[in-house]
């Protein structure tokens, strides 16, 4: 029942992906009661969450990345 | 402090992204910012000569990329200058609405949030382009592209449990460098 500080962050990571499931959501919820140093974290964790949702982040199309990669070897 | 030397095998994948969304803010369209992008890299390679070591491989690349940003718009405004107005309030029964309409800009908070939002992803991506290299890359994969665990494991053959300790390592240092201005 009890988790310890690695336990919970790894739950916590996971949960910002929706990869942990509601026993370990609940145990980290137990943890985050009683450690304020994860509470302090995981409150952080949420937030970075949220920014990077915010900021609508792209990545740029990996077949470009490959050409323009191509184009700098055969120029450098 | 020693200098910076130019490394452009690394290019594309420490800065590409960082770049493309800083053109995307600008730019507001993706092949151009790809194209953007692309001509940055190439005008690095030909004056890499001058690259004096003082600034870091990214600010010099970004300071490229503003001036191809500005080319841009330069060759998009050569042929125009003149002013277009457009006033839709013919009827005299309509006059009096006009200025109240126009000076109360609804769209004024839409503008002020994307432009937040367009300096809030510069400044992650800066963030994440300071993490070390494979932090980055799974953090991106994860994160930006939304790639499952089990497809990011596979591709770059690692352990779940691997996978979670670099992006808690990534995650606690992009909390760090964005939590001044931020958080």
């Amino acid at each position: 029942m009890l988790i310890d500080c690695t336990k919970a962050a790894e739950i916590c990571n996971k949960a910002q992906y929706r990869e942990a499931g509601s026993w370990k959501v609940f145990k980290l919820k137990i943890h985050l009661m009683y450690c304020p140093t994860c509470r302090k974290h995981a409150a952080k964790n949420g937030k970075l969450t949220k920014l990077c949702s915010k900021a609508k982040l792209q990545c740029m199309d990996p077949e470009k990345k490959k050409k323009i990669k191509e184009k700098i070897a055969s120029r450098s | 402090m020693g200098k910076t030397k130019l490394d452009p095998s690394q290019w594309v994948d420490r800065y590409a992204d960082y770049l493309y969304n800083y053109t995307i803010s600008k730019v507001s369209d993706q092949t151009l910012a790809e194209d953007l992008v692309q001509e940055t890299f190439l005008a690095g390679l030909k004056s890499a000569s001058g690259f004096k070591g003082d600034a870091s491989e990214r600010t010099w690349l970004t300071a490229i990329l503003k001036r191809k940003i500005i080319d841009h718009y330069r060759r998009a405004n050569s042929g125009k200058g003149k002013v277009e107005v457009k006033i839709n309030y013919t009827d005299d029964d309509q006059e009096g609405d006009w200025l109240e309409e126009r000076a109360a800009d609804k769209h004024r908070d839409n503008i002020e949030d994307q432009l937040q939002n367009e300096e809030l992803g510069i400044a992650i991506e800066r963030c994440v382009s300071q993490l070390p290299e494979k932090q980055a890359r799974i953090f991106r994969m994860k994160t930006i592209e939304g790639m499952e665990t089990e497809d990011i494991c596979k591709e770059l053959q690692i352990t779940p449990s691997n996978l979670w300790v670099i992006i808690h390592r990534a995650r606690t240092t992009l909390m760090n460098c964005l939590e001044k201005n931020w958080f």
